[in-house]
């Protein structure tokens, strides 16, 4: 056994090539693809977030700057009671490893690529909270953007029970669309990981009953600063 | 997963007797349905959004071969291996051996209807790797050797009891039926896969080629970790995800939660274009994509092309009267529902699936709710011709289709067929005035579950030949 597909490869192209189906309907590209939901003018995107965070279940806070999100996360971090927390090297706020320490809680910064990455995640598996910034967000469905890179690791926002979010208010935009027309071919070109979050992790598998935390973070804040 | 879809006249007969299958079959289609309606008002001009939606996965089915060849260049540039399956046993053999290369022994996967299609759990377990299916429904259906009856909810068949019960049996759990319990239980075991696993495996709900992107659309949040935690991350996807810009995806992850579950967005989209980079801190070391047609090339070469453009949303299933009694497990393998009835005569051979494309009666609410417009009842009714035309039609089919238009061509013999109908039916009616019980053969079938009104005193012919009299 190999893995070696060329000749499936050339075999399936070759049958792709032999045919094209030919529909009725105009398939011309458009130049700007129609908005897929409603915002009027007048309301105010910070809002509009809110109210579609806070419908998933987000506990959501804006503060006036720099200084109000540090003493934000702080409290969250006392309210969780942790004693750990693991983060992004690259968060969008200064000071957050100093201040969490100035608090007696310790900042992890996981480090497994190229390690003995099981025994990391084992060690790392009970820390209760995770702290990373977010590189855009939408109004319209409440949703943020966390890509990877360097120090914007995938751990703090996938391990922990509760996840905190710093998010500068001028990463709000107002449809998924807008966004992904303006910069998401240049982001999915430069990060090899992007997730949209969309409130905490949930399943309705067992008779449709909305339970969160299945997997990911069961707590999901949201601390937007000017 | 074995073909049964020939069997679906016993199966569905069982269903519809299965009282705790009709309660959570109401419930899940009715609130699927409800929930799709509400989110599809909010949108700007849900019928231009569709044609939009409808556009971009025709545009990418007809330029396949060149965009699967974009996917894979972008792809490949940023660190990920491409293979390519023609079957279910090829791809299931790529796994394999993608796990001896990394000497991988265990592997958590996510929900992927492309490897229910290849019989993957299966293969892997042969191979002796062990395989842990980590979405919530998914991970229920394994344990319980059953398999997902919906696309979208793979459970919908089951009650809390029954998932109560096999986990005290299976698991060892302390009893309890509060969907939370239950949730937090299966959390508690699925981490522990989840951290030391070799291997993660999904599948892909979209491909997009100008990026060299695989986007997977997942509520639990097991897809990112499948996708994030092992060392080595394999995604199966069929051919027929590609689409060629971001901006087609655009809309159509819009429209996919939209119409599967009512959501504005599901709460997780993932978008991978290849394994970590060196200086990131976390993430796969490996990234294989391996690119399924098990048939897809073919079908894209006939007049059912269109059926390829679907997203698995399952809004479909739930508008289904069919579907609605008789759930996903009577049309006897992976796709049910309409959609099920097409794409599985298609993949397994007509012959093979024979009753699926008579199991509707053609109302067109698949058409109207799929987010992609993919005209179901139209190809239905092709499959039905080509069921004909292979000798398996239903028995009696030509023979009746015969005398009816011998009837329907005669007046003299028309007006006969009436006076007889007529009078038969007037004898056979009951007090009400109703017949109970059609003594004739295959019409009999009708008065099984209902009525038969019989037929009027007057017929239409006669009460305009005295109308024209003037009486």
């Amino acid at each position: 056994m190999s893995l070696e597909t060329s000749a499936a490869r050339a075999a399936i192209l070759a049958r792709l090539r032999q045919h094209s189906p030919a529909f009725q309907d105009d398939l011309s590209a458009p130049e700007q693809p129609l908005p897929v939901t409603r915002l009027d003018d007048s309301e105010s995107l910070l809002e509009r977030f809110r109210a579609e965070v806070e419908r998933l279940n987000v506990i959501f806070q804006h503060v006036a700057d720099a200084e109000g999100a540090l003493d934000a996360l702080l409290s969250v971090v006392r309210a969780e009671n942790a004693s750990s927390a693991l983060l992004w090297r690259q968060l969008p706020l200064h000071g957050v490893p100093e201040a969490l320490e100035s608090i007696g809680v310790q900042p992890i910064l996981p480090q497994v690529q190229g390690a003995a990455r099981h025994d990391i995640y084992r060690a790392l598996n009970d820390v209760p909270l995770g702290i990373s910034g977010a590189d855009a967000a939408f109004a319209t469905t409440g949703t943020l953007v966390l890509a990877s890179g360097s120090g914007q690791g995938r751990l703090p926002s996938l391990l922990p029970p509760t996840h905190v979010v710093l998010l500068p208010q001028a990463r709000l935009f107002a449809r998924p669309e807008d966004w992904l027309l303006a910069h998401g071919a240049q982001t999915l070109q430069r990060a090899r990981s992007v997730t949209f979050v969309t409130g905490p992790s949930r399943t309705g598998d067992i008779e449709m009953q909305i339970i969160l935390g299945v997997h990911g973070p069961k707590r999901l804040y949201i601390i937007v600063f000017d | 997963m074995e073909l049964k879809a020939n069997a679906f006249p016993q199966a569905a007969i069982i269903a519809l007797k299965d009282i705790q299958l009709q309660t959570a079959l109401a419930r899940g289609t009715t609130n699927a349905s409800n929930a799709r309606l509400r989110a599809m008002s909010e949108v700007t001009d849900a019928e231009a959004l569709r044609r939009q939606a409808r556009a971009a996965k025709l545009r990418a089915l007809r330029n396949l071969p060149a965009l699967l060849e974009q996917f894979e260049a972008n792809i490949t540039q940023r660190g990920a291996t491409v293979l390519w399956a023609e079957d279910a046993e090829a791809c299931n053999r790529l796994v394999i051996e993608v796990a001896r290369r990394h000497a991988v022994q265990r592997i958590v996967k996510s929900k992927s209807m492309a490897t229910e299609e290849t019989g993957l759990n299966r293969a892997l377990e042969a191979a002796g790797l062990e395989v842990i299916e980590t979405d919530l429904g998914e991970y229920i259906v394994q344990l319980d050797g059953d398999s997902p009856s919906h696309i979208v909810m793979p459970i919908i068949h089951k009650t809390r009891e029954q998932v109560r019960d096999l986990f005290v049996e299976k698991l060892g759990m302390t009893p309890s039926d509060d969907p939370e319990v239950l949730t937090a239980f299966a959390r508690q075991k699925l981490r522990e896969a989840f951290l030391s696993a070799q291997m993660g495996i999904t599948g892909a709900n979209f491909l997009i080629a100008e990026t060299g992107t695989v986007a997977i659309v997942t509520n639990e949040g097991n897809g990112r970790m499948c996708s994030s935690l092992p060392p080595v991350y394999v995604v199966i996807a069929g051919i027929e995800k590609v689409v060629e810009r971001v901006a087609d995806f655009a809309t159509l992850v819009q429209l996919l939660p939209r119409s599967a579950t009512g959501q504005r967005m599901t709460s997780y989209v993932h978008l991978i274009s290849g394994a970590a980079q060196p200086d990131e801190p976390d993430g796969p070391a490996f990234m294989y994509v391996i690119l399924l047609d098990n048939g897809r090339s073919r079908i894209r070469g006939t007049r059912y092309a269109e059926s390829l453009a679907c997203i698995r949303c399952g809004a479909c299933l739930n508008v289904c009267p069919v579907y609605q009694n008789v759930g996903g497990h009577a049309y006897g393998w992976v796709y049910s529902g309409p959609i099920g009835a097409v794409i599985t005569p298609l993949l397994k051979g007509v012959a093979n699936a024979a009753p699926l494309p008579h199991a509707s009666s053609l109302c067109g609410a698949c058409q109207a709710a799929c987010p992609v417009m993919i005209n179901i009842p139209d190809m239905l009714l092709r499959l039905r011709a080509d069921l004909v035309a292979e000798g398996e039609a239903p028995p009696g089919l030509s023979a009746g289709i015969a005398a009816w238009a011998r009837l329907m061509s005669s007046p003299f013999l028309y007006e006969l067929s009436g006076a007889v109908a007529r009078l038969a039916t007037r004898a056979m009616a009951g007090s009400d005035g109703q017949v109970r019980r059609l003594p004739v053969p295959l019409l009999g079938n009708w008065t099984e579950n209902r009525d038969f009104p019989p037929f009027a005193a007057k017929p239409f012919r006669q009460l305009w030949r005295e109308r024209q009299r003037g009486q």
